[in-house]
């Protein structure tokens, strides 16, 4: 008799369970059906110095888990978004990121290949992380090389490339044509000075008896473009203001201007003398 | 003194050791240690970097855990169990039951990371022989112990303030609340000098530094950043300095602990 109480205790138990086990489901699945899965938005991060306070030890885990949630945002993002709606938010997450973690490479590589093609204030947002990158991880040559790019293809400042190439190419094993690119740059943004002083070093350094007479072809090229300068320097001297045309230097300061090809063509723009790919 | 300190200290060791929670704690950690496998897969390029990163975040947060959710109360159960009265009948001094605390929590402590530690290591040996190269350039075994030291440090500096709180005032919850505050503070106040050296005054900084001295600044011993460098290339004299501030300042704590402690009307 009390077995079968008992047996019929634990029916009614099994029984009980099961169907609020099953009220359940039914609940839960006509909750899910009204969840509608929105676009996974990056959200503003909390400021540098809080994260930096509250995280302590883990702030290079707290940096790494921004660029996680960056990453995620970027892979789900759909193409009809427009980039100027998440780009400030974005670069907030890679500034205080690198600021967290200066050292985590990945960071770098993932702020150049989402912000550098959005518009200027984004190249510049990008070339300020990149810069912090290049201090953090002087073994690097990458990062400046990024800076130096979107420098000379996005913002078209040439002299900010350069300099950022010349730093790419200072870097222990960094491909050599950097630095002649770097030489090139300062040339076409007007710093023929500079451009040829970068190559000159490159050539002192160089064992390559192929790529020394490459160098010293380009070096007698930056040398017929200096005396263009010098020619310049000594016009502005003596009429106190530099001349509106090349032509005004001959015959008074240069016999003629110099062919510098077959590399470059001289051009004189905006007042500035600058050694352009033809 | 010394037999009745290692005694003590032997007892809260093996009185830990038996608890489940921090079987659990362990198994839990190393669990986490071996989800590094992958963390890793969210990097593509300073993998080994991630992976070092994380796996002493794991370290450091099983240790939190031991301190603040065991160490705080181990005074204050002995306290509720009448324990303590068992053992102040024996010839033992209140200053050699707070040091008999302190040692066997910080084995204890020291055991948590010494198994967590060379997990750690083979896991991050195990995901550099897996990758190229340029993923996971180099792992410098002494940087390694010298991070693994660092933290382990940091952390025995955690329980001298809980041993010095526990000496203060009875009960787990308020040594909780107290050791938090303290933590939160040590933490926060390198950012709020940082901030200061760049725009406030003479006096301001001179405070902050002797907010220091009583509020130790820990990044000063976190090595983890140095643990992909090339070779056991840090300048040493720095580091021993540091080693030494925080080794000074642990027996200071654990020493006003004791007096304190001697000072307490338990009833």
């Amino acid at each position: 008799m009390l077995v079968l109480r008992e047996k019929g205790f634990a029916v009614k138990s099994a029984l009980w369970l099961a169907s609020v086990i099953m009220a359940y489901t039914l609940v839960f699945l006509l909750q899910e059906s009204h969840v509608k899965h929105a676009q996974y938005e990056l959200e503003p991060t909390l400021p540098v110095q809080l994260q930096q306070a509250s995280l302590g030890y883990l702030h290079q885990l707290g940096a790494e888990m921004l660029h996680i949630k960056a990453a995620v945002f970027l892979g789900g993002i759909r193409s009809a978004v427009a980039p100027e709606t998440y780009v400030d938010n974005l670069a907030d997450h890679f500034d205080i990121a690198t600021t967290l973690h200066p050292k985590l490479l990945d960071i770098y590589y993932l702020a150049e290949s989402s912000l550098s093609w959005i518009g200027n204030d984004s190249v510049r947002r990008a070339n300020h992380v990149l810069d912090k990158g290049a201090r953090a991880r002087p073994d690097q040559w990458v990062l400046p090389f990024f800076a130096g790019f979107n420098s000379f293809y996005y913002l078209k400042e040439h002299d900010a490339a350069a300099e950022h190439l010349q730093r790419a190419a200072a870097v222990e094993g960094a491909p050599r044509w950097i630095g002649h690119l770097a030489s090139v740059i300062a040339g076409r943004g007007g710093d023929i000075y500079g451009g040829l002083i970068w190559l000159k070093a490159m050539l002192a350094d160089e064992e390559d008896q192929e790529v020394r007479e490459f160098y010293e072809k380009d070096i007698r090229m930056f040398e017929n473009a200096l005396t263009v300068q010098q020619a310049l320097e000594q016009y502005e001297q003596r009429h106190g203001a530099l001349p509106s045309t090349l032509d005004q230097l001959v015959p008074e300061f240069v016999p003629a201007i110099p062919d510098v090809g077959p590399g470059f063509r001289l051009a004189y723009e905006d007042q500035a003398l600058r050694m352009v790919r033809p | 003194m010394l037999h009745r300190v290692i005694a003590l200290a032997r007892i809260m060791f093996l009185d830990g050791v038996r608890r489940h929670a921090l079987i659990g704690l362990v198994a839990l950690a190393m669990a986490a240690e071996a989800f590094g496998f992958l963390f890793m897969d969210f990097f593509g390029r300073d993998v080994g970097r991630a992976s070092s990163d994380y796996l002493f975040s794991v370290m450091w947060m099983a240790g939190l855990i031991f301190l603040f959710f065991h160490a705080v109360q181990v005074i204050s159960w002995d306290e509720e169990r009448g324990a303590i009265y068992a053992l102040l009948s024996r010839p033992i001094s209140r200053g050699e039951y707070v040091l008999g605390v302190f040692f066997g929590l910080a084995a204890l402590l020291t055991a948590l990371l010494l198994l967590l530690g060379p997990v750690a290591y083979l896991t991050l040996l195990w995901i550099k022989q897996s990758l190229n190269e340029v993923y996971f350039p180099v792992l410098s075994s002494g940087h390694f112990i010298l991070a693994w030291a660092g933290l382990l440090a940091m952390q025995i500096v955690i329980l001298a303030a809980i041993m010095l709180f526990s000496g203060l005032v009875r009960g787990g919850f308020p040594v909780l609340l107290l050791s938090a505050s303290y933590f939160g503070i040590c933490s926060g106040l390198p950012v709020v000098r940082a901030s200061a050296a760049q725009h406030d005054g003479q006096a301001t900084n001179l405070l902050l530094q002797v907010m220091t001295a009583l509020f130790p600044d820990f990044d000063r011993l976190d090595f983890k950043d140095e643990v992909l460098s090339e070779v056991l290339s840090l300048d040493m004299t720095p580091i021993l300095t540091n080693f030494s501030v925080l080794i000074l300042y642990i027996c200071v704590m654990v020493s006003l602990a004791c007096w304190f402690y001697g000072k307490r009307d338990l009833q």
